[in-house]
């Protein structure tokens, strides 16, 4: 049967209603009523089949996820989901510190805080007795004027331990919420008080490098290397603490530097305090002497002026000077302490530390010459590439003030107030080679500017001249067999805060070198006011105090360090017997 | 040309459930990666967390002057001393010594003071 689909011409409208409608042939495609219903059919089929195919999709997917993955899946969706943030995110937010062997020496740990909104308080007393009982460290009533306080949000502890949160936990008011947190602990307590320094409550550094390095320890978490050496530092501050209740001293200081590359091994000054014990008030404790403290040095100066003397090349090594009488500078005398009254040759004033000869050496090297090396080795400046915040500032004379007396006065360390880190960094320029290198405390130190300060000739001789003071002169009780040490003494009277001197009052300071066939370590103490005991035989001196305290500690540091005792083969053996009580 | 439509339809068709398919399964793919990935980024979160405090804790039982009372305690060691580090030709490895080893032991004043201190 044909079909037709075609509008009568004298309606208007295509059907009247009822009227059956008829296709005519062509119109979808098609020719006959079988193929339009065949066509019909295979779309019925067609869709189907595609629903057919998703819920096969479907049915496998939930096959897949309820038996396939389940386990996975039931454990993942437990977690926190978060597709966008799966990179990774150091949970820590300070970078740690570490000796240079990579022991930590300051971390920060997970804690937690815990707080509350006082407003949805309802039971504050029953709160408050139980937290005090849990926190016995904060009263009842501290605990109820927190609870009680008009604000959304407050800290009822900071940084609790976990079996404190389990016990708050179990208490079971809703109203007692946690936050995580951090908190910044030091490992190793009191034993690098002063180069860490501290940080605030909210982890901000606020004293050493902490407060320094604030910056590179909160925007990178790689650890912070220092150069310092723990096991060397607990050595010399164990043996400064002994050196200070054994002189009764008011305070102790150290520091070991590797003379070549200037980076501090070891650097302490006592009394100290544990840096997990925050809020310690005493400055005294706080008070960092090996680089804040400026005081005036005494006769370990000597070293620079001879160096200065000898490298200038107006001084010969062989040349003496008259130290038979006082010298005469306008209205003061320079006179000497012990020492023979005699011409003293070059080594002779190192040993016997003579003031007069050094006036009369740096006089004859003159103004110009000694402001130039001085601020050549760094006496006129703050150590600024030292990366600690605490940095003392040299004090001294303007150079248009600088006139004869304090050529002669500063030849022998009164006159000019530095920290103990000038001095021993000026100190291993000298016996390095004459190479000077701006102290450091961290391995990540940039590139720090050397200059030459003195000859390579003259470092060798002032290690000769000094390895001669410890034999021969102030500096004996230092001389540890093997390990040739060579160094300087200086005693220096106690200015008050007025800028007076102190009678009785002294500080002693021993500047020395270690191994001087190739010096490998400086070391430098300073022992603050100590007391005359039967041992010193009523001497107050550096001597007896600064000089056996540097000596144990090199004894301790040295095999620390790698530094191998120098015998000879002989002597090595003469030793063996002796110590295994062998008769050969 | 109808065939031709209808064919192209399908293909159309085709090519969509392919595509829709494929998608599905690459979202769930995607999903599934990134929820192992958040895991596995978790996971180091709590292992750095845990090495921090086993580090601390390590530098804390390292501290030197727990070592030094723990070593004087146990094994009685005290400070070397310069004449203890030798080089080993130094050693007195000749004659008697190096025929009757035991001898040298027992002459020892160090091995004498072993013995004691383990009486």
């Amino acid at each position: 049967m044909k079909i037709s689909l075609s509008r009568s011409n004298k309606n208007p409208y295509p059907y009247t209603p009822g009227q059956e409608i008829f296709f005519s042939s062509g119109s979808f495609g098609w020719e006959t009523e079988d193929e339009a219903v065949n066509v019909c059919r295979n779309r019925i089929l067609v869709i189907i089949g595609l629903f057919l195919l998703i819920y096969s999709i479907i049915v496998i997917r939930i096959f897949n996820v309820c038996l396939v993955n389940g386990v996975q899946i039931k454990r993942e969706s437990l977690m926190y989901y978060r597709p966008k943030n799966a990179g990774l995110i150091s949970p820590v937010h300070r970078a740690s510190i570490t000796d240079r062997n990579g022991v930590v020496v300051a971390s920060n740990l997970p804690t937690v805080n815990l707080f509350t909104n006082p407003h949805k308080v309802s039971n504050a007393k029953i709160i408050a007795q139980k937290l005090s009982e849990i926190f016995p460290e904060i009263s009842y009533e501290d605990f109820l004027i927190r609870l009680t306080r008009n604000a959304k949000f407050v800290y009822l502890k900071r940084n609790i331990s976990p079996l404190q949160q389990a016990k708050v936990n179990a208490l079971g008011f809703p109203e007692l919420e946690f936050q995580p947190s951090e908190i910044r602990v030091y490992p190793q307590k009191d034993l690098l008080s002063h180069v860490l320094g501290n940080t605030d409550i909210d982890n901000e550094g606020i004293a050493g490098l902490e407060k320094s390095l604030n910056t590179r320890l909160n925007s990178s978490t790689k650890d912070l290397r220092l150069t310092i050496d723990l096991g060397v530092q607990y050595a010399v501050r164990d043996e400064l603490i002994k050196a200070k209740e054994k002189f009764s001293a008011e305070r102790a200081t150290a520091i070991v530097m590797d003379i070549n590359t200037s980076e501090i091994i070891a650097l302490t000054s006592v009394p100290d305090y544990d840096l997990n014990k925050r809020g310690f008030k005493d400055k005294d404790i706080k008070f960092n002497f090996a680089t804040l403290g400026v005081y005036e040095a005494g006769s370990v100066f000597k070293v620079f002026n001879t160096a200065l003397g000898l490298d200038s090349g107006k001084i010969k090594i062989t040349d003496s000077f008259d130290a038979t009488k006082p010298l005469k500078m306008g209205w003061h005398k320079i006179t000497d302490y012990r020492v023979p009254a005699k011409w003293l040759t070059v080594g002779e004033t190192l040993i016997h530390s003579s003031n007069i000869a050094s006036a009369l050496m740096a006089l004859k090297v003159g103004k110009t010459l000694q402001i130039k090396f001085f601020k050549n080795l760094g006496f006129f400046d703050k150590l600024e590439n030292l990366e600690i915040y605490e940095k003392g500032r040299p004090i001294h004379r303007s150079e248009k003030s600088w006139q004869d007396d304090t050529v002669a006065t500063t030849a022998y360390g009164y006159g000019i107030s530095v920290t103990p880190m000038h001095i021993i960094t000026a100190f291993s320029a000298v016996l390095n080679g004459g190479l000077y290198t701006p102290p450091t405390l961290i391995q990540e130190a940039g590139n720090r500017k050397t200059r030459r300060v003195i000859s390579t000739q003259t470092s060798k001789d002032m290690r000769k001249l000094l390895r001669d003071v410890v034999i021969y002169g102030s500096g004996k009780n230092a001389n540890i067999d093997g390990y040739e040490v060579a160094g300087k003494t200086g005693t220096a009277n106690k200015l008050d805060e007025n800028g007076r001197y102190i009678k009785g009052k002294n500080i002693t300071s021993f500047v020395s070198a270690f191994p001087i066939s190739d010096p490998k370590y400086a070391l430098m103490v300073i022992i603050d006011s100590p007391k005359a005991t039967k041992e010193t035989y009523g001497f107050v001196t550096s001597g007896w105090n600064a000089v056996p305290t540097g000596g144990k500690i090199i004894t301790r540091i040295a095999p620390q360090l790698n530094v191998r005792p120098n015998f000879d083969i002989e002597t090595q053996q003469q030793k063996v017997l002796k110590n295994y009580g062998i008769k050969p | 040309m109808s065939n031709v439509k209808a064919a192209i339809t399908v293909l159309w068709c085709m090519i969509t459930i392919v595509i829709g398919s494929y998608y599905f399964v690459l979202t769930n793919d995607v999903q599934n990666l990134e929820r192992e990935l958040a895991q596995i980024n978790r996971d180091i979160e709590n292992d750095i967390r845990d090495i921090h405090i086993l580090e601390a804790d390590w530098s804390e039982l390292n501290n030197p002057e727990r070592l030094k009372t723990l070593a004087g305690k146990y094994i009685s060691l005290d400070f070397i001393k310069p004449e203890q580090i030798i080089n080993y030709s130094a050693l007195p490895l000749e004659g008697e010594l190096i025929k009757n080893p035991t001898m040298f032991a027992k002459n020892s004043r160090e091995f004498k003071k072993l013995v004691n201190s383990e009486r």
